[in-house]
């Protein structure tokens, strides 16, 4: 109901499916619909660490059926009569009210979650200095409208390198941006390098030498034939993020 | 660690996750995302179209933080 949340601005939306995958944190309250023992809790909570079954809600923006969640690590943190709060990290896609409802189901009188917060997004924690709230962001954007200081602005606002630096790296020659941003795959001859992490027929971010992502591609080879290739394809083009570069646009 | 694989010999990159050139800011802003702490009571959906209107660029969330009393939306267009 609260917590952290990432608010995509102009481009940056075309990323909006990559990183709803991201994992989250949670912290979450929940009141049992009777009083249970605290041994019985904890051994029912235990049960739900691994893959779960879990139907969405009725109102869900997602078809009504049954899927597999994984849930990472659950931890109870507290317990005051019929109230408890708990930790839980959990796979992209977990519905947390239903988690609350579920385990009082199962043990056996009900429960319901009265309170939730998101602490983590992927690499992003509540604990970053870079966090706003609402009153922060408008102030900051206020500021630079009003008098002409980005200062406060920047500080809140990050750039997508930062948001898609989980993906592996394709570094390009700048002879190579134009094509690339206007259809083209990319070919060997463009690419400069690719961080060690770069596998077969995965995503990647397509970057220039100074860094910054003109596209999101998928790899069509691996690091090794990379380093032998002179030639042929190396990555289809998915997105084009960025046609406007800062540089290397005198082409 | 991460660390660069060369296709070709004689090139020296840095690896850095943000853009070595800092660009203007209105396409800063274009290309930029936001950690939001979202308060309690309005939905997802709703901050995303209140700085949508205050910013007055086209804004997007992600991921739902809890569906309750909200037909969730993932993305707003202007």
């Amino acid at each position: 109901m609260s917590g952290l949340l990432i608010i995509l601005f102009g481009k940056t939306r075309k990323v909006s499916d990559l990183i709803s995958k991201f994992d989250k944190e949670y912290i979450c309250e929940m009141q049992l619909h009777d009083f249970v023992s605290e041994s019985k809790i904890i051994e029912v909570f235990n049960k739900f660490i691994g893959d779960i079954y879990q139907k969405p809600p009725l109102r869900a923006a997602v078809k009504k059926s049954p899927r597999i969640r994984r849930i990472y690590s659950i931890e109870v943190l507290d317990i005051v009569k019929r109230n408890i709060l708990f930790k839980a990290k959990v796979q992209a896609g977990t519905y947390i009210r239903k988690l609350c409802f579920d385990i009082g189901e199962i043990l056996g009188c009900g429960a319901h979650m009265t309170e939730l917060r998101r602490t983590k997004i992927g690499p992003f924690s509540e604990d970053d200095e870079r966090v706003a709230t609402l009153h922060e962001l408008v102030g900051a954007y206020k500021e630079w409208k009003n008098n002409k200081n980005e200062k406060y602005l920047r500080a809140f606002t990050l750039p997508i390198e930062e948001l898609l630096d989980f993906l592996p790296k394709i570094y390009i020659k700048d002879t190579a941006i134009f094509s690339i941003t206007h259809g083209s795959y990319v070919a060997a001859p463009g690419v400069i390098a690719a961080t060690n992490d770069l596998k077969m027929n995965s995503y990647v971010t397509i970057n220039t030498e100074r860094n910054e992502i003109i596209a999101i591609g998928i790899s069509t080879v691996d690091l090794s034939k990379l380093q032998k290739m002179d030639k042929g394809m190396v990555a289809k083009i998915d997105k084009v993020i960025s046609f406007t570069q800062t540089a290397g646009s005198g082409i | 660690m991460r660390s660069l694989i060369y296709r070709e010999k004689g090139y020296k990159l840095r690896l850095l996750n943000k853009p070595l050139v800092k660009r203007e800011i209105l396409e800063h802003l274009n290309l930029s995302f936001c950690l939001l702490d979202k308060p309690r009571g309005p939905t997802s959906h709703e901050v995303a179209a209140w700085i949508k209107k205050i910013f007055e660029i086209p804004t997007a969330h992600s991921g739902t933080l809890d569906n309750t009393g909200e037909i969730p939306l993932c993305q707003v267009y202007l």
